[in-house]
């Protein structure tokens, strides 16, 4: 990458133009303080990571939140990132861990939110706002299965296909024996293919 | 299927997923191809689960592009980068550049020296054809009674300013997304007349939701709050109720921006207190009539200064600086909404409770309100932030109420 222009408040100063620079590249702008490179990687990465915290808390208004905070507490932590690994895991770690932090906020309100709001119902299969995300129906049919998952079965099926985690990792995330993250995703996986048979 | 098959078959096919993924231990993978070769059913089930790798790839990706980029602006914003404000240019493409601006003047001259030069004819025309009689039409504002008995019209003097900006709200706006308040005054082009900032478009069109929404949805808020607070126009305005109304006209003095007045401890003794007004008056030495009032104690004997709602901004500031302090001290020693919420609703009394959920939607709106007004970024997306405190951990109607607001702000 060739850094061009001058130091502006002690940040370098780099014009991109069109080039198409690396992923390793933009991290290491970024890593310098470069806002565009920064944002770069915000337009690479955060539809997948959308997607994937989308899928663990099922909810639109949460997700917004929690990505855009993945990204914020990313920027700020981006002098510690180690530009010899890649960005995405990175990031995709601390969001997970925001995520992980609001279900378990939202399990704890559970029982208040019941003795509030007399007949709660679970979520129904139906997409709600994320379809607006979706243009494609045979997406939004493998949505709608994928979100109808279990909420247990539904973690390591989007950590396992989302994210591409091994199940040691999935299983350490989880606090999880790796033979339960078998099971789950063994049961994930057929329920997704009884629901996309036609697919077949 | 031979019996051994069959005995191993449901061990085998529940380590088909692991072994799909390459986690099973070498001896385990070894065991698993020997299953295969003779069990068709692992053999479909194995090739279910690489379809399905398939479809994840084919279908499991999102579409909506413009609502991503939209978003990554407002991460960027959030982070402070240096964004250029959007400018909206509404003209054709006929009429940008200075001969739009030439012609524009050149015709105001010819209509105005025309104007000037046939003023007689025309008014004799206009007034003595019998067209208009003078039964049917009411005075016209800015004109004057003639010796004769006729209205004439003030004649506009040729140095009235008819520059294009005039037309600039006439003039029909895209309905694309604008990007909100992030101009500044500095960046605007004073040049380009007909360019309309974004900001000041996007902050018209709040100004009429605001007005539904109070309206519409948070009803018994119409209540508490002014009905249609002035949009920075600055200029102080009366309240029609009886707060300022009645014995004498109260004693105004404008002050950054906020019109005060200074009532009578009489007059302020007779206005309607809400509980929650009263809770105000404790904390903050701000209280406010049921009306939406707002008056700040300023030690003087026998006297209140009155800040009328002139200055809309200041004033959701002042009543959500004062129903934040209430609204912690009802929650001390806990803090954040959820712990507030959870000891609203272990309260057994009613009244209570419902006085402190009506203090939490005040806030609420607070919030909301100077999101809309404030050209502060900061102070902006500190109000989103509060939203979204209420919105997830807020009593269950403000939660409803705050993701409302918040759907209207970030759309």
């Amino acid at each position: 990458m060739s850094f061009s222009g001058e130091e502006t408040a002690g940040r370098p100063v780099v014009s991109f133009g069109d080039s198409n620079l690396t992923e390793a590249e933009l991290t290491a702008a970024a890593r310098s303080g470069n806002q565009e490179a920064f944002g770069r990687l915000i337009r690479l990465h955060q539809k997948r990571l959308f997607r994937f915290v989308y899928s663990l808390v099922g909810d639109f208004d949460q997700t917004e939140d929690i990505v855009q905070e993945a990204f914020v507490r990313a920027w700020q932590a981006m002098e510690r990132f180690e530009t010899s690994r890649s960005f995405y895991p990175w990031l995709s770690r601390i969001a997970r861990n925001l995520a992980f932090n609001q279900i378990k906020s939202e399990r704890r309100k559970e029982s208040l939110q019941k003795l509030q709001e007399k007949g709660f119902e679970p979520k129904s299969g139906e997409l709600g706002p994320l379809e607006k995300l979706i243009d494609d129906e045979g997406r939004r049919h493998f949505f709608v299965a994928v979100m109808n998952l279990p909420e247990t079965f539904r973690t390591v099926f989007v950590m396992r296909h989302f994210e591409g985690l091994t199940y040691a990792m999935i299983a350490e995330q989880l606090k999880i024996a790796a033979g339960t993250v078998d099971s789950r995703l063994f049961r994930a996986r057929q329920m997704l293919l009884d629901n996309l048979k036609d697919l077949l | 299927m031979s019996d051994d098959v069959n005995k191993d078959h449901d061990f085998y096919r529940e380590r088909i997923s692991a072994f799909h993924d390459r986690e099973l231990s070498e001896a385990d993978h070894q065991a698993l191809r020997d299953h295969l070769r003779q069990c068709s059913d692992c053999r479909q089930m194995l090739a279910n689960l690489r379809r399905l790798d398939e479809i994840v790839d084919e279908r499991g990706n999102l579409d909506g592009d413009e609502y991503f980029e939209e978003s990554a602006r407002k991460i960027e914003r959030k982070l402070g980068f240096a964004t250029a404000p959007e400018v909206v240019d509404i003209r054709p493409a006929r009429f940008t550049g200075h001969r739009w601006k030439i012609a524009a003047v050149a015709a105001s001259v010819a209509v105005l020296t025309f104007i000037g030069l046939q003023h007689d004819e025309i008014m004799e025309g206009i007034f003595s054809d019998g067209a208009l009689s003078e039964q049917s039409w009411e005075t016209p504002r800015g004109s004057e009674r003639t010796q004769a008995g006729r209205y004439q019209p003030n004649v506009v003097p040729p140095e009235q300013d008819y520059s294009p900006i005039d037309l600039e709200m006439d003039v029909p706006v895209s309905s694309e997304p604008v990007e909100p308040l992030e101009a500044s005054d500095e960046s605007r082009d004073q040049s380009a007349p007909l360019k309309i900032m974004s900001q000041d478009i996007e902050v018209d069109k709040r100004e009429k939701k605001t007005t539904s929404r109070a309206e519409d949805e948070v009803g018994s808020l119409a209540e508490a709050v002014p009905s249609t607070p002035s949009f920075g126009s600055g200029a102080p305005q009366r309240l029609d109720d009886g707060g300022t109304k009645g014995s004498g006209a109260p004693n105004r003095v404008e002050k950054s921006g906020v019109a005060r007045h200074v009532m009578s401890k009489e007059q302020i003794e007779t206005k309607p207190v809400s509980t929650v007004d009263e809770l105000l008056s404790d904390v903050s030495g701000v209280v406010t009539s049921s009306q939406g009032d707002v008056f700040i104690r300023d030690g003087r004997a026998g006297e209140v200064n009155f800040i009328q709602a002139t200055d809309s901004l200041e004033f959701w500031r002042v009543r959500r600086d004062s129903l934040s302090g209430v609204f912690k001290r009802v929650s001390e020693p806990q803090s954040g909404v959820a712990n507030k919420t959870s000891q609203l609703v272990q309260s057994e009394d009613v009244e209570e409770q419902s006085a402190n959920h009506e203090t939490e939607r005040n806030l609420v709106e607070s919030y909301y309100r100077i999101a809309i007004l404030t050209t502060d970024d900061t102070e902006r997306m500190a109000c989103l932030d509060s939203l979204r405190e209420h919105r997830n951990s807020g009593s269950a109607t403000n939660r409803e109420l705050a993701k409302k607001y918040l759907e209207e702000l970030t759309n």
